[in-house]
């Protein structure tokens, strides 16, 4: 009976280290990034009325009904227009992650629970925690140019700090293409 | 036989060791499932190594004169691959005034890396592929050298910087498991411009 039981652990240990390799690189050339997701994210394009005209923001999103310790993994790309980024300064760049931020919180009815600043290949960027009623929202966002990409992931209360937050968000990159 | 192909490794492009630094500040090597995630910011490049690797830059001899590359190395005990490397080698302006920026001059520069990789390690070339990768012009090679090793590269030029990432194997270990787990890992990264 022991036996049994060692060699079902054993099996349940080989089972999720398994599982644990399984995620797969989403590589997009046009969005010009890359992350590693648990499985295939799903792509999809929302057009959102701002103060200068619709823009389009693209999300590369997994969301596992079940097995997994998070809710959501995803990117967002939002591109502003190019005449609004030209010369401009840090602070200029600051107001506008702070405005991310601030939008992401009210949006979600959420407390801020910290905001760093970070920084991705010499771009700026922001490391945020959201408390939300269920839950966590790990987000950071970077301003590259003109162009805001927010990678996230959603976790339940019960679940926060655990190493798949870490594990994608360390895997975004924003790559050079032609 | 390990030290023979990492002599024909260095010998690629005739260069001479200078020094193996430290990882720096802009470089950095983190865990990946196991393998060792390598990004360099000053190169704008990514890859992972199944162990930690070695930095070190060398000087290279070239028909324009003397270039600077940059490169991680290593050598594994066992597994299929003995050898795994990265390069970088930033052109200067003068070498190249119109930036390479046509196709038939790319193709040139291209064309004597391969030629100069078959020639200094003395070996014949079994695989010559052209590829495009994020837009960019390269190749994929397969030399064959002494005592049915193989050395593998991705050449990829950049405007007027060049990246190789290669693996040297033994022949029936040709495009083994981690030889495609270190190229396909490979990728160029947007870097703001100081």
């Amino acid at each position: 009976m022991k036996k049994s039981i060692l060699l079902l652990i054993a099996f349940v240990v080989v089972s999720n280290t398994v599982i644990a390799q399984e995620w797969i690189k989403y590589k997009s050339d046009d969005l010009e990034f890359i992350a590693m997701y648990p499985k295939e994210p799903k792509r999809t394009v929302q057009k959102i009325p701002t103060a200068v005209g619709e823009l389009d923001m693209h999300m590369v999103m997994y969301s596992p009904a079940f097995g997994d310790v998070n809710a959501v993994y995803s990117v967002i790309r939002s591109d502003y227009p190019k005449d609004q980024f030209e010369d401009v300064t840090s602070e200029y760049n600051n107001s506008v992650l702070d405005g991310a931020v601030n939008g992401a919180v009210n949006n979600v009815k959420g407390t801020l629970v910290y905001d760093k600043k970070i920084s991705l290949n010499g771009y700026p960027g922001r490391e945020i925690k959201i408390q939300i009623d269920q839950g966590y929202i790990y987000m950071n966002a970077y301003l590259v140019e003109n162009i805001m990409y927010i990678s996230q992931v959603i976790c339940e209360i019960g679940n926060d700090g655990n190493k798949n937050i870490k594990r994608f968000m360390d895997s975004f990159d924003i790559i050079k293409a032609k | 036989m390990k030290k023979t192909l990492l002599i024909f490794l260095l010998a690629l492009s005739s260069y001479n060791l200078i020094s193996q630094n430290k990882i720096d500040l802009k470089s950095a090597i983190s865990g990946v499932n196991g393998w060792n995630k390598v990004k360099d910011v000053d190169a704008a490049y990514i890859i992972n190594f199944p162990n930690k690797p070695e930095k070190g830059n060398n000087d290279v001899d070239t028909d324009k004169g003397v270039v600077k590359m940059n490169t991680y190395t290593l050598q594994t005990a066992d597994g299929d691959n003995l050898i795994y490397m990265s390069s970088f080698t930033e052109y200067p302006n003068s070498f190249f005034p119109d930036k390479l920026q046509s196709e038939e001059k790319q193709n040139e520069v291209l064309n004597n890396s391969v030629k100069g990789a078959v020639n200094n390690t003395r070996g014949t070339l079994i695989l010559d592929d052209k590829i495009t990768f994020n837009g960019y012009n390269g190749r994929i090679i397969k030399i064959e050298v002494d005592e049915g090793y193989i050395i593998k590269m991705k050449v990829l030029l950049v405007g007027i910087k060049l990246y190789i990432a290669q693996v040297i194997f033994k022949k029936e270990n040709d495009d083994n498991a981690d030889a495609k787990r270190f190229f396909d890992s490979f990728e160029l990264i947007n870097v703001k411009n100081e």
